[in-house]
């Protein structure tokens, strides 16, 4: 794409819209992945994806240079999603719609979509805790070191590197029940 | 017996790539969400400040809100209360003839008597 990201800041920071359309290019994959993994659900994915290049649009003369414009929107990513999780089951203690959180299964449209392989993970995936998922996904998938990790969700980094223990035992044994290791 | 050790975990980080791999595997953007992310900018152009006011969110917090409505229903109970003139009153069964100045009169004359 031609830019740094210290180009992209400074041009985004001018409200290019150039700058933006090569932010989205590169990083929006990469969020909505990471979206999914923690919703387990496109289009709520989608939604807090849009969420958070807005917020980048309308924040960036605020946002503080301690960190990467590409950690920023990650924790933004994360958070959201998570803010959306939280939610659901906050709702969910006054109204007794459980089902779509209890089962962590695919919902009927998508079980037509996807294989039989892949509700399988999905199942799994669900199954995770959200505070190893996310860890996981990001040292595991995306290759992220522990220290990068640690800033994007603003943890110490022994606590990063509790959680990925932590979350490997836990998915060693998801794996396990479903005789997959 | 290290080396073994350190093949299975090995083995076992490559699993859970794997497995995330797999789980969004068909998780990508496609055109038409890319074109609505890219439209941001201009959803984000710099609005009036009546149309930013129009867009405004307000949040009431629900327990003052609802004690606020019960003082008001309260407050306003009583005022009207004291526009409201008296209808017919009840008038009493008997009445009270006063005819004490026949006494009075009496005190007053008794000393010419004497």
């Amino acid at each position: 794409m031609g830019y740094s990201e210290e180009e992209i800041t400074k041009l985004l920071k001018d409200q290019s819209d150039l700058a933006f359309n090569a932010f989205v290019e590169t990083y929006s994959n990469q969020l909505l992945r990471i979206a999914y993994v923690i919703l387990g659900d496109k289009q709520l994915a989608e939604d807090i994806v849009q969420e958070s290049f807005l917020a980048l649009y309308q924040n960036i003369n605020n946002i503080r240079g301690d960190s990467t414009l590409k950690t920023w929107v990650t924790r933004v990513t994360i958070n959201k999603s998570k803010n959306v999780i939280r939610r659901n089951k906050f709702k969910s203690l006054f109204i007794l719609d459980k089902l779509s959180l209890k089962d962590p299964s695919p919902s009927p449209d998508e079980a037509l979509n996807l294989t039989e392989r892949e509700k399988h993970i999905k199942t799994l995936l669900m199954s995770l805790p959200l505070k190893y998922k996310d860890v996981l996904y990001l040292h595991y998938y995306e290759e992220m070191k522990v220290k990068d990790i640690a800033k994007v969700l603003e943890i110490s980094e022994s606590g990063i590197k509790s959680r990925l223990q932590r979350g490997r035992e836990h998915m060693k044994k998801l794996l396990q029940e479903r005789g997959a290791y | 017996m290290n080396n073994k050790q350190n093949l299975k975990d090995e083995q076992f980080n490559r699993l859970i790539k794997e497995t995330f791999e797999a789980s969004v595997a068909s998780i990508h953007v496609d055109d038409s969400f890319k074109n609505k992310l890219l439209s941001i900018p201009q959803q984000c152009k710099k609005q009036s400040a009546w149309s930013k006011f129009l867009e405004r969110e307000i949040t009431l917090p629900l327990l003052p809100l609802s004690a606020f409505a019960v003082i008001l229903i309260f407050v306003s109970t009583m005022t009207l209360s004291t526009f409201i003139l008296p209808g017919e009153l009840p008038e009493p069964e008997f009445e009270i003839i006063e005819n004490y100045h026949q006494f009075i009169s009496y005190e007053n004359t008794s000393h010419l008597n004497n």
